[in-house]
């Protein structure tokens, strides 16, 4: 509905609001007219006290007028209720109310991520989240791709700095219906995995040709992951002979995010995969080491970093782990 | 779905009204008119300030969280966890819903036992019109989904009719003197408060409201 609307975000609140505005009016009259006819103590001890309202105003006429409307009124209820309360209740379940909110961590990656719903599939390209955000997804078929970090296509009116913390269509970004449609009605994930790679393979070498950057890219890219984002700004500089402005400004425009902040990203999910292969039982005593081979200053800096993208502590994590065993729900191809 | 028009104001309106009426509470109204007089317009304008508050909170939660279908349940599913949601959900829709039909079911068999069938007693028209109803509804059929609009242009009409002809007093019937009208039996500020309560069934529909980004 609020689709159809002309001015939604303002019409919507705004009929609400008539709406209620007028019924009151509507109410209120009708209220105080009962009163110009029947008698108090009649109005609150008759079960049905708008039909004697209805026989002192208007007589006989007025009991068949009011009896229809509460007739039409009582069944269309009634009918409304019996259908959408079944469907309220079918649709807790299966929007699977206790269970299915993931929480997304930032791992600066794009993702492509294929609901392959019979009813209403659609497509879309996530940019990575900087803050842990709450993702809800119906329980349906799923086909997702995530490329290595700052990795991408290059688009021609998308940079990778717009899908920063949104998600754009995928049809918005690559006009391939045919790719859509394929992916999307398959069940097959192999099958998918070809599909997607043979389109893939040719728009990778397209975006590839026309990318000035591709080199420093590279150079970068491969020195963060490296050192697993424990790398100044400046020893990137050195590394790639550039200034550290001109690096800033390139990997900012390139990639959507600051270098700095894709080396602590690079970091955080470095010590995501280093909490989920953690011996558990003796995890107390190896954070702080961990801390310091990670690069963070200590242990603290860890912890608080990791609080600041992920919710939760490192030590709570881990804990998590021990209960979900992480490692069962991954299939690594 | 497709091929329609933008709907401009007036007709969000009249959506949101049919909203409401639709689940109407023609009874209620008077309950609380018999128990407190006119002075039920002042917990009905309590009722009326809390919803415009809820129906602005609707609107920014909808700003916020602009593609969930859930309702209500997935708000609080975000805000407060999912047993909350729950039971905000049950209680939103599904109780008061129960609620509010029986007594819709209630009234019609007593009305057409008053008017057209004396001889029956109304309980069993009740179950007998429910039945139907559940039958009808478990073949999938909704008979009621091409004359919904004139059941609420109908029923709003006569709504406001009724209004009209009772509040000026052109009707045939006898008007009541001040003289011979009973006292209410609820005074005072406190009264109208806690007859706040019943006011609100008489805007039960508005829980649906969230449904009109997402419906029609």
């Amino acid at each position: 509905m609020a689709k159809n609307l002309k001015n939604a975000k303002r019409d919507v609140t705004l009929a609400m609001i008539l709406g209620i505005v007028m019924l009151f009016v509507v109410q209120a009259m009708l209220g105080v007219g009962m009163t110009h006819y029947v008698t108090l103590e009649a109005l609150a001890s008759s079960p049905m006290p708008h039909m004697l309202f209805a026989e002192n105003l208007l007589g006989q006429f007025g009991v068949y007028w009011m009896g229809i409307v509460t007739l039409l009124a009582g069944i269309s209820t009634a009918n409304t209720v019996l259908g959408s309360v079944s469907k309220i209740l079918s649709g807790m379940s299966q929007d699977d109310m206790i269970e299915n909110s993931i929480l997304a961590v930032p791992d600066g990656c794009i993702d492509i991520l294929f609901c392959c719903a019979k009813k209403e599939p659609y497509a879309t390209m996530c940019g990575t989240v900087l803050h842990p955000k709450v993702v809800r997804n119906k329980k349906t078929y799923f086909f997702g791709v995530r490329f290595l970090p700052g990795l991408s296509l290059k688009f021609k009116d998308v940079t990778m700095a717009d899908f920063v913390e949104t998600e754009i269509p995928l049809l918005d970004v690559i006009n391939d219906k045919d790719l859509f449609d394929k992916i999307t009605s398959s069940r097959d994930f192999n099958d998918q995995i070809q599909t997607f790679m043979v389109k893939y393979l040719k728009f990778s070498e397209a975006s590839q040709r026309s990318d000035k950057f591709i080199n420093l890219k590279k150079i970068m890219l491969a020195k963060i992951n490296e050192t697993a984002g424990q790398i100044k700004v400046k020893e990137l500089a050195d590394e790639a002979g550039y200034s550290v402005r001109y690096i800033n400004r390139v990997f900012s425009e390139q990639f959507g995010i600051p270098p700095k902040m894709f080396c602590k990203l690079m970091r955080f999910q470095h010590l995501l995969g280093n909490l989920n292969d953690f011996e558990k039982d003796i995890f107390d005593t190896n954070l702080a080491q961990l801390a310091t081979d990670l690069g963070y200053y200590d242990q603290s800096h860890m912890i608080k970093d990791f609080y600041e993208l992920a919710n939760t502590t490192p030590g709570k994590y881990v804990h998590l782990l021990k209960e979900s065993e992480y490692k069962k729900r991954i299939i690594v191809i | 779905m497709e091929n329609q028009k933008k709907l401009g104001l007036g007709s969000a309106v009249s959506v949101c009204v049919g909203l409401i009426v639709a689940t109407s509470c023609l009874l209620l109204l008077r309950q609380g008119m018999g128990l407190a007089g006119s002075g039920f317009i002042v917990s009905l304008g309590i009722v009326l300030f809390l919803n415009i508050m809820l129906a602005l909170t609707f609107g920014e939660l909808h700003a916020i969280m602009p593609n969930v279908e859930g309702g209500l349940g997935q708000y609080t599913l975000a805000g407060l966890g999912p047993i909350a949601s729950v039971v905000s959900n049950l209680s939103a829709y599904v109780i008061t819903m129960i609620l509010a039909t029986s007594v819709e079911m209630a009234m019609c068999g007593m009305v057409i036992n008053q008017i057209f069938l004396p001889m029956i007693p109304s309980p069993i028209l009740s179950v007998l019109l429910l039945s139907i109803l559940f039958f009808v509804n478990y073949m999938g059929v909704d008979i009621f989904a091409k004359v919904q609009n004139i059941v609420v242009v109908l029923l709003i009409g006569s709504l406001v009719l009724f209004g009209i002809i009772s509040f000026f007093n052109p009707g045939t019937g006898t008007v009541i003197t001040a003289a011979e009208q009973t006292a209410p039996v609820v005074t005072g500020i406190s009264g109208y408060i806690s007859l706040a309560a019943l006011a609100f069934w008489l805007f039960i529909g508005i829980e649906f409201f969230k449904f009109l980004w997402l419906r029609i």
